[in-house]
């Protein structure tokens, strides 16, 4: 966030005393720290808020870089991901080291922390807890890497409020029915548009940060990701090994089929 | 040497080995032809996974009903909850997505910021101060210009450090249409390397405020950033001209925030019916 917007949500988090109102709502129990519930509930609301109050869908920080507008120009710098059909194939355990391999750019999926739950053998709370610990670590490594894996959690954090918004927006408009004609639902239907075209251009933009940080070689240590799995280096190396020689031939199967 | 285990050449793309053993391998990579197709088909897969994982995700499912509150996920986080507590919420996260997305919010949360803190902009200190008046005994409190006429009838202003001085003074209304009286407020607000004058003028129900921007020789200040903000927010942005001027668009009656942030001077403009 561009240093004048983070100062705009500095001065709307005070006025009104709106942090305060909101810091009433803890009571302290079960041993709860406050510092944790300020920063992960009442400022992720609060922002929550401030975004819902901007009139317009963040033209402001949408705005695309010369970098950005070069690459539209030139078409993607890679490939386009392949068919989904191929990650279908793969059983949950291989997505799941896939996005252990990638960890620094990726971010495990619900159902993805419940496996690595499982075969870890520890609580939910640990295991979300290694895997930050892991990548934190691994954004320490290098500056720019950490830059852009800060720029890939807003994109994250704004896709996540937006879709919400989406769904809201879809719901609102199937709650109204089959009144085609209405201004509310009229003024839904532009709602959703521009929330789907925004939407696109933020996802175009977040496929952009994935290709740049995909420039940067940073696998998850293989210990790391034993660490993660609580199982042996070895056992690691092999899985990586033997998903990696599926992964080609499906690929060569794939561009086999004409 | 022979063709090592293929694993070994996984092990290389992910730097997994030690350095002489990576010396060694790539040494053989380059003289083996079969070794050399093994490594790059190997790359290839390791490229096709990473966008496979970067490109795998989707809307994340609405919450269900008997969700924890922030404060137990906070607990959570932490490890501080009893036994029991901590079991109920665990067992909710099995299945409700849209908490264990909180509760990893929440588990980032607890570490220790791995960067230092950032410096705090001198615009936002500026911004912060000017919505508190400085005591009286410094000298800057709130200044408040009576307007006579209907339209405006005060300008209260605050201004933060490091501006040194005010003046205000009645100025004729750059253009009057026949039949209308009106008056317009002149004030000027000097800083340390420049100077902000500053007309009001009464326009229907609001006023227009006009603002030219000097440096400390009286030479106007071009394409310098004005912003106006209302409520902390941002409504109207423009850069000065040649002449240094800049004319907000009609202002209602409202507190508003002026910010120039090139000569860090911001001042506050209070405007009542």
């Amino acid at each position: 966030m561009p240093a004048d917007r983070a100062a705009d949500f500095y001065v709307y988090v005070f006025e009104r005393d709106r942090i305060f109102q909101r810091l009433r709502t803890f009571e302290g129990r079960n041993g709860a720290r406050l510092r944790t519930f300020l920063a992960f509930h009442v400022l992720k609301s609060l922002f929550l808020e401030w975004q819902r109050t901007s009139r317009d869908l963040d033209t402001v920080s949408l705005e695309e870089t010369p970098a950005d507008r070069s690459a539209d120009d030139g078409g993607p710098p890679e490939p386009v991901a392949p068919a989904p059909s191929l990650w279908e194939t793969l059983a949950p355990e291989e997505r799941l080291d896939l996005k252990l391999l990638s960890l620094l750019e990726c971010d495990l999926a619900p159902d993805d922390l419940r496996l690595l739950a499982r075969l870890s053998g520890r609580s939910l709370r640990d295991t979300v807890a290694a895997v930050a610990e892991v990548q934190q670590r691994l954004g320490s490594r290098d500056v720019r890497v950490a830059e852009l894996r800060a720029a890939l959690d807003s994109a994250w954090g704004w896709l996540v409020l937006r879709r919400r918004e989406l769904q809201e927006t879809v719901e609102k408009m199937r709650l109204l029915g089959v009144d085609h004609d209405s201004p509310t639902r009229r003024r839904l239907e532009t709602r959703r548009q521009r929330l789907e075209a925004a939407l696109a251009t933020r996802l175009g933009q977040r496929d952009r940060l994935l290709a740049q940080m995909r420039t940067f070689k940073v696998t998850t240590p293989y210990k790391d990701i034993a660490y993660l799995l609580n199982a042996p280096v070895g056992t690691v190396c092999s899985r990586i090994f033997r998903l990696r020689q599926r992964l080609e031939t499906l690929r060569g199967a794939q561009e086999a089929r004409p | 040497m022979t063709c090592p285990d293929p694993g070994v050449l996984s092990q290389l793309l992910d730097d997994e080995l030690a350095p002489a053993e990576a010396a060694r391998t790539r040494a053989h990579v380059a003289t083996c032809a079969a070794c050399g197709e093994r490594l790059a088909g190997l790359e290839r897969a390791s490229a096709l996974g990473r966008r496979l994982a970067g490109a795998a995700d989707g809307p994340a499912a609405p919450p269900g009903g008997g969700c924890p509150g922030a404060e137990d996920l906070a607990g959570w986080a932490e490890r501080r909850l009893p036994a029991a507590v901590f079991q109920a919420v665990e067992t909710h996260l099995r299945d409700c997505d849209a908490c264990l997305v909180e509760a990893v919010a929440a588990v980032r949360a607890t570490l220790p910021a791995p960067a230092p803190a950032l410096a705090v902009p001198e615009s936002l200190k500026a911004r912060v101060a000017s919505r508190w008046s400085a005591p009286e005994a410094a000298g800057r409190g709130g200044l408040v210009l009576r307007l006579v006429r209907a339209g405006v009838q005060l300008v209260d202003r605050h201004v933060v450090a490091p501006l040194l001085d005010v003046e205000a003074w009645a100025v004729p209304a750059p253009a009057v249409r026949a039949g209308e009286d009106r008056s317009a407020l002149g004030f000027r607000i000097r800083a340390a390397r420049a100077e902000i004058r500053a007309s009001v003028v009464p326009e229907g129900d609001g006023v227009g405020v006009r603002l030219t921007l000097l440096d400390d020789r009286e030479r106007a200040l071009v394409a310098q950033r004005v912003v106006l903000r209302r409520h902390g927010r941002a409504m109207y942005s423009a850069r000065t001209d040649a002449a240094g001027t800049v004319q907000l668009p009609r202002l209602e009656p409202g507190v508003y925030e002026v910010a120039c942030p090139e000569i860090e001077t911001d001042f506050r403009l209070d405007l009542r019916r």
